[in-house]
């Protein structure tokens, strides 16, 4: 049974991505990720939002009254982020500053509605987590692969540690004369390097199917 | 199994349940997780104000370590009087912001490290999409011993980098008066040809590019918060 259902984690991370191919949740690909530790931490909310709430709204949803359906998933979502948001900061309070910031993010991010809507009111408890844990992980690698270039060319480090040198002091690279590209934290640098990595995933389609 | 789910009675007595369930189960992980969301952040606030007299200190023993090198708290209104001595540690910044300036309460901390005594006052200001806050110390001569600064929701890697190393480095040994005496405060500024800020009398600082306003906002909180104890340091 779990093989029969490999395919909805398998697709979403590439042939399907909740980014790069269903175009959701490219509000938060902007925001969150000019750092990579910030998109880190935004990754896991949305899995652990995404695969439970798909799962509860899956449970409920021969119950749900379908002209309140969009009041309920937003109710869920921001219960569930807010409890997310809540053992943070009271087990890991200094991973919960980081998230602070970027919880109504979540709330906001259509991919989480759009796979509610999707999959999780049609399909069973168990097929409904697996769907959201698929897309939670594909938006996650998409999330940090951006992050990863915006950061390294943005700032020189990877997760927070200089790796081009310090800008500051003028070491290593920096001392030969490489400046930051400052231009990688303003948000159409990052639709500029979605557009890039669609436009590769495309080729790559095209490439794969002669 | 419920046959009809879009009668008005069904979605008034739905939205009521789920909203009845819902509450009660994000109030019960509130009050349960109230008592270590609190430890933290009490825990922070020691770590920031011993952060201000260069000692860094892990969680474990930041209570310790604050018993060890805060001797004591003062009280002060605008004009500079003490109101009291006594280890408050709970006064509420933001609520005494909100008061008329003639009412105001406000706390300095006063630590020893290695005998040399220094004056910690909290920071409460406005950042470009939220609230910027933090401490900052003095020594007796009222020039910038540390500062120590966070925010609530600045745009990641642009304004959230007040609270790196390398932007409150620069504050050190600062000056907030001029050459003549007159109260200055520190302004951040944009083009400083010191960006190094090795010139500590000139009551600038360099800024962070892309983060103008968040800038604006920690000049502002710096030249409003240290006015308001500038009577009780010159009676010092």
């Amino acid at each position: 049974m779990f093989f029969k259902n490999l395919s909805l984690i398998k697709e979403p991370l590439n042939k399907n991505n909740p980014i790069t191919v269903q175009i959701l949740g490219i509000c938060s690909a902007l925001a969150v990720t000019t750092k990579m530790l910030s998109s880190l931490v935004m990754s896991i909310s949305v899995i652990v939002v995404l695969s439970i709430g798909s799962m509860i709204i899956s449970f409920i949803r021969k119950i749900i009254p379908k002209q309140i359906r969009i009041i309920v998933q937003l109710v869920i979502i921001s219960s569930l982020v807010i409890i997310v948001d809540q053992f943070i900061t009271a087990y890991y309070y200094n991973i919960s500053k980081q998230l602070s910031v970027f919880v109504s993010l979540i709330i906001t991010n259509c991919i989480i509605m759009g796979r509610f809507e999707a999959f999780a009111l049609f399909n069973n408890p168990w097929r409904s987590f697996l769907d959201g844990l698929g897309n939670g992980i594909g938006y996650s690698i998409i999330l940090l692969i951006i992050s990863f270039i915006r950061e390294f060319l943005g700032s020189g480090s990877i997760l927070g540690i200089n790796i081009l040198g310090d800008p500051i002091n003028k070491s290593l690279f920096y001392s030969i004369g490489y400046c930051n590209n400052g231009f990688m934290f303003l948000p159409p640098m990052a639709l500029i390097t979605i557009g890039t990595i669609i436009w590769i995933q495309n080729i790559n389609k095209i490439n794969n199917n002669k | 199994m419920i046959k009809n789910t879009e009668t008005k009675s069904y979605i008034i007595t739905f939205s009521i349940i789920l909203s009845v369930i819902i509450g009660s189960l994000l109030s019960i992980i509130y009050i349960n997780l109230k008592y270590y969301q609190d430890k933290n952040k009490k825990n922070e606030k020691y770590q920031n104000i011993l952060k201000c007299i260069n000692i860094n200190t892990s969680v474990s023993s930041a209570q310790k370590q604050y018993n060890k090198y805060i001797k004591k708290i003062i009280v002060v209104n605008n004009l500079g009087k003490i109101l009291n001595i006594e280890k408050d540690f709970d006064i509420d910044i933001v609520y005494e912001k909100r008061k008329n300036i003639k009412n105001q309460k406000m706390p300095i901390y006063i630590a020893n490290n290695n005998n040399i005594t220094y004056y910690i006052i909290p920071l409460i200001g406005q950042g470009l999409w939220g609230e910027i806050f933090g401490y900052i110390s003095f020594n007796k001569n009222l020039r910038v011993y540390r500062i120590v600064l966070d925010h609530k929701s600045e745009t990641p890697g642009l304004g959230a980098e007040i609270n790196q190393s390398f932007f409150l480095n620069l504050f050190n040994g600062e000056y907030i008066f001029d050459n003549n005496g007159n109260y200055m405060g520190i302004t951040i500024v944009k083009g400083n040809e010191d960006p190094k800020n090795i010139n500590k009398k000139n009551n600038q600082i360099d800024g962070i590019s892309g983060a103008t306003k968040t800038c604006d906002g920690v000049s502002e909180m710096l030249i409003n918060n240290i006015k308001f104890y500038l009577p009780f340091f010159k009676s010092l």
